[in-house]
């Protein structure tokens, strides 16, 4: 598997791993609190529904 | 059968090139990449990026076009491109700090766009994009590729070193981007960023993800490269959503940047404007609007454009300007302006006694300055004065230059010894140039122009002269 033909730069490679993990692990946790929080807030009016787990 | 002529400059990347043929641009690529501009053109995105101007305008010459002996000598399998042509050629070295923030963006642009379909830029290099006036096009359609993942861009560290870091050395440090690129085609070192900016300045915000981090990360250790090589590779699918934050921040930051930079020393150059009375100014834009009206150039080089006051003229006259100065706040004010109105002018910060040669592999890759700018004319307005004393040139070297550079005309104005912009310049100078006349300056230019016309000013003490190449 060929990656690069330039210099990725080890750092900027890293970085970008790291990021990743961590924008992975945001966008989990703000998906998990939208499940929990995000319908009642929106909407007061309806009935709090059950989620359908992905 | 004519001559394929290949592009010196186009020779890294072994999935593509690009070659010349009867006045024609050709892009080679491999299978692998044909693939994947298909799927774009497919999905609409490449005709999207050629009319939105993002990308130069290109079509598959899949047979047809390609002369038959190119097709006997390319290896089987190799799919062409034809590119249409542009015309003015200009390097990262030669841009002020608001164009090459403009190529930046631009990549982050196209890179935004490829990644919903899957689709990578492989390289982010700054001499991938071209400047046709004021607008940033994009040209390496070979760099396009199908990545092995999509939650991170191999092509960031490139485009810290071509983008990033030039403009932050040059916001924070003055460093223009001719001392940067003309050392190192391949841009600013992550740990000559780190040394140039401190430790305080690349701990800020700002640059702390970009400058520092990276920078702590750069692999020093030997097998540290084929360790980080053995953990990117990944089962399954990857989440493109992680990349698309990482370009939107580089958009904001950049575009911060953009406006943190402010022009300062252009003002101390309208010293030459306190020379001239109000009625010597207007006489002087008369006259060379009369110019433009009689001749009609197709295109024109405004040598020294300072404010860039005349080639707004002549790209009005409707002729396609490259402004060249020495002072690049002088060049990111007139691109700034340029831009906001449109006009066909491509500003470019230059030093005509000490221009860049040819650099890169056998000094061929990149051409040289004086082999890309030129017009149908030239113009020399408050600039014989600067040419003579601060660089010292004789009239020889002088009239050799402008031949160069012209193919037709040259619109030169003289400034007598006595002037104020003369005598300013020899303040603290000894005084070779009491004896210069109009009748000397037209002679030294005689070996490669003739006068057609003389235009006094009011005051006396300066002409504009209409000279036609022999």
């Amino acid at each position: 598997m060929i990656l690069a033909y330039i210099d990725p730069g080890s750092g900027a490679l890293i970085l970008q791993l790291l990021m990743a993990g961590i924008v992975g692990a945001g966008v989990y946790f703000r998906r998990a609190i939208a499940r929990i929080f995000g319908f009642r807030k929106k909407k007061p009016e309806d009935q709090p529904r059950a989620d359908s787990d992905e | 059968m004519s001559e394929i002529q290949r592009e010196s400059g186009s020779f890294r990347d072994p999935a593509s090139f690009v070659f010349y043929h009867e006045g024609r641009v050709f892009r080679c690529v491999d299978e692998e990449t044909w693939s994947c501009l298909n799927d774009m053109t497919k999905a609409g995105l490449l005709s999207r990026m050629i009319e939105g101007g993002l990308v130069v305008a290109t079509e598959g010459s899949a047979g047809g076009d390609i002369p038959a002996d190119i097709q006997s000598i390319l290896p089987p399998g190799t799919r062409c491109l034809r590119h249409r042509k542009i015309q003015q050629i200009s390097y990262p070295y030669e841009w002020s700090f608001s164009m090459l923030a403009d190529a930046a963006l631009l990549h982050l642009d196209i890179q935004r766009m490829l990644i919903e379909k899957g689709l990578a830029l492989k390289d982010a290099s700054a001499f991938n994009v071209l400047f046709e006036g004021c607008q940033p096009v994009f040209i390496d359609l070979g760099s396009i590729e199908r990545p092995a993942r999509s939650d991170i861009w191999f092509a960031y560290g490139q485009f810290c070193r071509m983008f990033l870091y030039p403009l932050l050395a040059k916001l924070h440090r003055g460093m223009d981007f001719r001392q940067v690129f003309m050392g190192s085609l391949d841009g600013l070192q992550v740990d000559q960023a780190y040394r140039m900016l401190g430790f305080w300045k690349s701990f800020a915000p700002g640059s702390f993800l970009d400058v520092f981090m990276q920078n702590l990360f750069a692999g020093k250790k030997v097998g540290q490269a084929t360790q980080v090589g053995q953990s990117l590779r990944v089962e399954g699918k990857t989440d493109p959503a992680v990349q698309l934050v990482n370009l939107n921040r580089l958009q904001r930051k950049i575009e911060g940047l953009k406006k943190s930079f402010r022009v300062g020393s252009m003002w101390s150059e309208y010293g030459d404007i306190r020379n001239y009375s109000d009625q010597a100014i207007d006489e002087k834009k008369r006259v060379v609007r009369e110019i433009l009206n009689q001749y009609r150039p197709r295109s024109v080089l405004d040598v020294g454009c300072n404010t860039g006051e005349f080639s707004f003229m002549a790209a009005e006259a409707g002729a396609s300007v490259m402004a060249v100065d020495y002072d690049h706040d002088a060049v990111e004010a007139l691109y700034r302006t340029a831009k906001r109105k449109k006009m066909n002018i491509l500003p470019l910060v230059a030093d005509l006694s000490n221009p860049s040669p040819g650099l890169g592999l056998f000094c061929e890759e990149r051409q040289p300055l004086l082999n890309r700018v030129g017009g149908e004319m030239v113009f020399a307005l408050a600039l014989i004065h600067h040419l003579m004393v601060t660089a010292c040139m004789p009239l020889e070297a002088i009239s050799r230059l402008f031949a160069q550079l012209t193919e037709t005309w040259l619109v030169l104005e003289y400034i007598d010894p006595q002037d104020g912009m003369f005598r300013e310049l020899l303040a603290i100078r000894k005084d070779y140039f009491s004896g210069f006349s109009i009748e000397k300056l037209e002679a030294g230019l005689s070996d490669h122009f003739g006068v057609v016309s003389r235009h006094p000013l009011p005051g006396g003490l300066r002409t504009l002269l209409v000279l036609k190449k022999k």
